[in-house]
């Protein structure tokens, strides 16, 4: 295929809106290179220096000249808006089919089959979907001239944020014939990330790699042990830093108390979580884009793919977990060249954070053992629900293990029609190698992580020389450096705004499916369920968490301000029915711990407390079972109420720490079968969510 | 899991089919005939299908342009995703792909069957099991306890000798053989007619793929589901992984256990076939002994069991004559191992001819008798070679021929069974035999069906088919050497004068020339030099 030069410019002015636009350095040659099918192309640039334009220009270009379609694969698809607009401008024909759009994908089809689009965007997620490939992408795959990868460095094992539907696109493009056009894209690729994709995308792998600096960004790092610190810190600076930009958490609770938080101090800022839905999502967007917010205090929904060129500032509220994913936020700030600043503040539950991230990555030998044994006793295959009931896992983790498997190459397990089944090839020892680097290799990076924290100067240095280029490309920092206290006041009002509120506490309406109980199935009677209650905060949050941790696991007794906090918060909640008398859930293991406290606070909200329940057996502590069948079985038969203590008027039931809340619904069926009132519960901590 | 080779991968594109069901695909894949003579004229390039993937794919496709259909091939060519995707799920379904490039493939296909061996095998489980041989157990679907029994115990005596079995995976007889020979340890080879992805997948065959111990393998696409022309298509191939044949039951003129066998023995003859001897008889084994089948010695231990096999396969040790001295039949195309010379082995090229020639005649001949002498009318050809050509299909008991008048007509039994390499020929997703819409008359264009990707001057009429036919393997066969007449007759095996009528066309249209003194023919050259360079 020819490129021509002049057509290229012209959809490049028409895509922009710029009649005197030019091409960046390399964007014309990475054109060139793909349409004239010069073998595989991998483009390192940092976002927003124009990819797009590569590949819809080379898209149409190809096409012109009577090829067929191009198929790009993004974890992007929802982000790419702006980009989709300058593609129409272009006269590029360019059609999604994700999970948001499926009314469309007939039509979608059957435009493709007419041959009447010129690009096709799918996500990895829609790829590695066996139906999806089946019924819409088999048939529309005769005619595509030109695979682009987005976000290429998931393709590497050792990419730092690891796709599992990634695995398929790395062995799909292994099997690509010479003549089919492969052009992959990313913004960071450290040399090990290189090494993989150049092995993966073939030997004749032609790269073309941007520089890593962005001299317009101001970066700083300051440790703040304690939330309350960071949040005090936010109130006082967030006003002082130029124009908007994103104040980033490691998880979505945080982003909401955050933005709660900052809001009671009269900033404008809102949250933006992934558990929004998307035209919620948008508007934010749009709120940012337009200045009208100070800043969205997000997490890394809002991510690869945003593009606010005058973003003012990009502070983290903890550490994440990686240097290419904390360069990918910050690098937001200061696209257009003007001063910003990147302010990463450091605390105490960030490693906590990262680890259970670290942790909870992959399944443990135990649960595929448990999956796999599971199949093995059962010829004719499990569908899920039936797999959920063999195994002590919950829900997400097996969903999480039985897709990891299946997509191992040969797959030891698949699923044919609705049931898991083993296949002919059992589990390769590489699966738990892969899982053992990559484990490594995610603390490598946290500890990377702490070590830019810990730096005084020359932070663009070693975030460059990290992603391996070259350090002597940092500039030196345009701002003045932030100041890095606190106002202690302030942490004193956010330490208050923590203890605040508590958390609900939802009742559990359903006994768990199939638990094989004659009594315990479909339904909870309302008459025998529990009414919502509330816990004093989350376990291992800041606020009273610590006091409660200390009180469980070494005083061995809850303090009295603990009881006081439960008491105000009593106060607070009034619930209705107003609780008449109190009583807790027993422990053989701790017998003295919760009665002590149960009693403490029934006096000090001036309640008689009776010890209406018995522990009769030990089992397991309820943690240690993973799902609510598991979680129900172990509790039922080993509670029973002593019927002299129990008394009629509604309960506040008290307990210290709620997870599943199985242990609770019991003992409020229990006491409702007793003839208690309703049940009204109240625990120190809630460490379930 | 092999790497796929790249030669296989273009295979893969030109030939399979890859969407479920393989409508939408029909007329665009090249028949094996087709793709066999793309090999050939790549060969005359100097190329190969892979490199058609290549660098230099658009001179050669330029060079071929004269002589296939450059859109269809662009298609064909276009069709690298596709493939890449339906590779990558096989390969998560532990099933690999291999096509007669790759060492992997079984030697016993390709030197049995010559170009009939399928271009493509998809397989699961130990690969080495494909060159074992063994004895290869056949028969009816539907069958007796006492005969499921008799071959489930022969299948344990097999694996007992260390025998494998070869067979295909067929309810009835082939399950039993299978099933015997793998719970008693040994070694099984299933030739699939359908269904290869979701057999492997089966919970009985798991431990056995495991242990290397089975091995499943269908030329069809693992997604296929039954189709009567595959099931006879693929009943080559269990004869051909074999040593020797056994078949424990048959009908009578019907039935692909039938037709498998007599194809067997009289066709292919790759192997020695046996007909069960103990108990019940059966009036199809008999009538497969009549048409030249062995009695099966019904061994009851594992010395006599493996002396039978082994002798059959040539390997006895103690230097007695075999029973039975497979014929080798090596093909004239082998994909990539370069055409048959002539003056070395001269049957091949004549066995070509008659394959070709056979379904011609047995297309033409599907709906109504005709006789010898509007046969050759229809064709144009020479009476006398068309006699010739009818007496070798009678006695293959293909065509029966009835007197007063003398009239030929395809056997009722082999209908179905002759009609097998058509179907193969035409479509991947015809039933057997024409479809009701297709005029039997001879004259009528059957191009519907049939896409010609060779733009050669008159194959609408039967006689420009037959001519097509000869004239590409002639072309095939002065592809590297100058022939006289009398040395190409003998070649083929037909008569000079048939040969000069073929030949006068080629000479007018440029293809060959014609030196005089000595008379002789060659290949002219001219136009792939401007193709290439």
């Amino acid at each position: 295929m020819q490129f021509n030069s002049n057509l290229a410019l012209a959809l490049l002015r028409r895509g922009t809106q710029n009649a005197s636009a030019t091409f960046h350095e390399d964007q014309d040659k990475a054109i060139q290179h793909v349409v004239e099918g010069n073998g595989p192309l991998l483009l390192v640039q940092k976002t927003g220096w124009g990819k797009s334009n590569v590949y819809f220009i080379a898209a149409k270009l190809l096409r012109e000249q009577g090829s067929g379609p191009t198929l790009l694969v993004s974890p992007l698809l929802a982000l790419m808006r702006n980009q989709l607009e300058a593609a129409h401008r272009m006269d590029v024909r360019a059609e999604t089919i994700n999970s948001s759009n499926r009314q469309e994908w007939d039509e979608v089809v059957h435009r493709m089959m007419c041959d009447d689009v010129d690009i096709l965007l799918i996500s990895p997620e829609r790829l590695a979907n066996e139906d999806f490939r089946e019924r819409v992408l088999l048939p529309i795959a005769g005619r595509i001239v030109l695979l682009v990868v987005d976000e290429a460095h998931c393709i590497s094992d050792w990419g730092h944020d690891f796709r599992p539907d990634y695995r398929r696109i790395e062995r799909l493009v292994r099997l690509f014939p010479p003549n089919l056009r492969l052009l992959a894209t990313t913004a960071t690729a450290n040399s090990r990330v290189m090494e993989d994709l150049q092995n993966t995308l073939g030997c004749g792998l032609r790269v073309l790699h941007g520089d890593l600096s962005r001299p317009s960004l101001t970066l700083q790092t300051i440790a703040m042990p304690k939330p309350a610190q960071r949040m005090a810190w936010l109130a006082e600076r967030l006003p002082e830093m130029p124009g908007s930009g994103i104040v980033y958490t490691l998880t979505i609770r945080d982003a909401h108390r955050l933005a709660a938080w900052l809001n009671s101090q009269h900033l404008n800022v809102s949250a933006y979580t992934g558990d929004m839905d998307n035209s919620e999502r948008q508007c934010l967007e749009e709120a940012l884009l337009s200045n009208q917010v100070k800043a969205l205090v997000a997490t890394v929904a809002l991510g690869m793919g945003y593009d606010k060129p005058d973003l003012g500032f990009v502070i983290h509220y903890q550490t994440p977990g990686s240097v290419v994913s904390y360069y990918q936020q910050v690098g937001r700030a200061g696209r257009d060249g003007n001063p910003a600043y990147g302010v990463l503040l450091s605390g105490w539950e960030e490693t906590d954070i990262t680890d259970f991230f670290i942790n909870s990555a992959f399944p443990s030998q135990d649960e595929v053992r448990q999956v796999i044994e599971a199949l093995e006793r059962e010829p004719k295959g499990l569908s899920m629900s039936e797999l959920a009931r063999e195994v002590n896992m919950n829900n997400k983790r097996l969903q999480q293990t039985t897709k990891l498997l299946a997509l191992e190459s040969p797959a030891p397990i698949l699923k044919q029609g609705s049931k898991w089944q083993l296949t002919p090839t059992p589990l390769s020892e590489s699966f738990w190698q892969r899982i053992e680097r990559l484990t490594e290799l995610r603390r490598a990076e946290q500890q990377q992580m702490q070590e830019y924290v810990s730096l005084s100067s020359g932070h663009m240095e070693f975030l460059i020389a990290a992603l391996d280029g070259d350090p002597r490309t940092a500039t030196l920092p345009g701002l003045p450096s932030v100041r890095t206290e606190a106002n202690p006041r302030l942490a004193q009002e956010a330490e208050q705004f923590l203890r605040k509120g508590g958390v609900d506490i939802q009742p559990r309406k359903q006994w768990p499916p199939s638990m094989g109980h004659p009594l315990f199935k479909g339904t909870i009677r309302e008459a025998s369920r529990a009414n919502p209650g509330k816990a004093l905060c989350r376990w291992g949050d800041g606020g009273w968490g610590p006091l409660v941790d200390h009180g469980k696991y070494q005083a061995g007794q809850f303090s009295d301000e603990l009881v006081q906090a439960c008491a105000q918060l009593v106060w607070e909640w009034a619930p209705s029915p107003c609780p008449e008398w109190a009583a807790c859930i027993p422990s053989r293991r701790h017998p003295e711990l919760v009665p002590d406290f149960a009693r403490r606070l029934a006096v000090s909200l001036g309640l008689p407390f009776g010890l209406a329940l018995l522990k009769t057996q030990d089992h397991p502590p309820q943690k240690t079972m993973a799902n609510s069948a598991h979680q129900c079985r172990n509790v039922i038969d080993t509670m029973q109420v002593v019927p002299e203590n129990v008394r009629v008027g509604p309960v506040l039931l008290v307990d210290d720490i709620v997870d599943s809340r199985w242990t609770l619904t019991m003992a409020a069926w229990l006491l409702r079968q007793a003839g208690s009132g309703e049940v009204l519960p109240m625990t120190l901590a809630d460490a379930g969510g | 899991m092999v790497d796929i080779s790249l030669t296989t991968q273009a295979i893969l594109m030109l030939v399979a089919p890859l969407l479920a069901g393989g409508r939408t695909e029909a007329g665009l894949l090249l028949t094996p005939k087709e793709y066999t003579r793309l090999v050939q004229a790549l060969q005359q390039l100097d190329s190969r299908p892979s490199d058609l993937l290549g660098s230099e794919a658009s001179e050669l496709l330029d060079a071929l342009a004269c002589d296939f259909d450059q859109e269809r091939l662009d298609r064909l060519l276009a069709r690298g995703m596709q493939v890449s995707l339906a590779l990558e799920q096989w390969q998560r379904l532990s099933i690999q792909v291999i096509s007669r490039a790759d060492s992997l493939y079984p030697r016993r296909l390709k030197k049995s069957l010559g170009y009939r061996s399928p271009s493509l095998l998809y397989f699961c489980g130990n690969p080495a099991l494909l060159n074992k041989g063994g004895l290869a157990v056949v028969g009816s679907r539907q069958v007796d306890t006492d005969l499921l029994a008799y071959t489930h115990d022969l299948g344990a005596l097999a694996a007992a000798a260390g025998c494998t079995i070869v067979s295909g995976g067929a309810r009835g007889i082939d399950q039993a053989s299978m099933q015997g020979a793998a719970a008693a340890g040994g070694k099984v080879v299933g030739v699939l007619a359908h269904d290869l992805a979701r057999t492997v997948m089966q919970r009985d065959n798991r431990n056995a793929l495991m242990n290397h111990e089975l091995l499943l393998c269908s030329p069809f696409d693992p997604a296929a589901g039954f189709k009567a022309w595959q099931a006879m298509d693929r009943n080559k191939l269990i004869y051909a992984l074999a040593d020797a044949a056994l078949v424990v039951q048959s009908d009578v003129g019907k039935g692909g256990t039938w037709s498998g066998a007599r194809e067997q023995i009289r066709k292919f003859r790759c192997v020695p076939v046996y007909t069960r001897t103990a108990g019940p008889s059966s009036p199809g084994l008999a009538a497969l002994r009549d048409l030249g089948a062995g009695s099966w010695p019904e061994p009851h231990d594992v010395e006599t069991f493996r002396t039978i096999v082994d002798s059959a396969a040539g390997r006895d040790s103690s230097g007695k004559v075999p029973i039975h001295t497979p014929k080798p039949r090596d093909g004239a195309a082998q994909g990539q191992a370069g055409p048959t010379q002539p003056d070395t082995a001269g049957s091949p090229w004549a066995d070509e001819l008659q394959g070709r020639v056979e379904d011609l005649l047995l297309r033409l001949l599907v709906y109504e008798p005709a006789s010898a002498r509007a046969i050759a009318d229809c064709l144009q050809a020479r009476p006398h070679q068309v006699q010739s050509w009818l007496k070798h299909l009678v006695e293959a008991g293909k065509l029966t021929k009835s007197t007063r008048p003398v009239l030929y007509q395809v056997t009722s039994g082999a209908r179905e069974a002759g009609s097998s390499p058509i179907a193969v020929t035409k479509g991947r997703d015809k039933p057997n035999g024409p479809s009701p819409s297709q005029s039997p008359l001879p004259n009528v264009h059957m191009s519907n069906i049939d896409t010609p990707i060779f733009h050669k001057p008159d194959s609408t009429t039967w006689a420009g088919k037959l001519r097509c036919e000869a004239e590409d393997l002639l072309l095939r066969l002065f592809a590297r050497q100058a022939l006289t007449v009398k040395a190409v007759a003998e070649t083929l095996q037909v008569s000079q004068i048939q040969v000069e009528q073929w030949l006068e066309p080629l000479v007018a249209a440029g293809k060959l020339t014609k030196a005089s003194r000595p008379l002789y023919y060659q290949r002219n050259t001219s136009k792939q030099q401007t193709g290439l360079l």
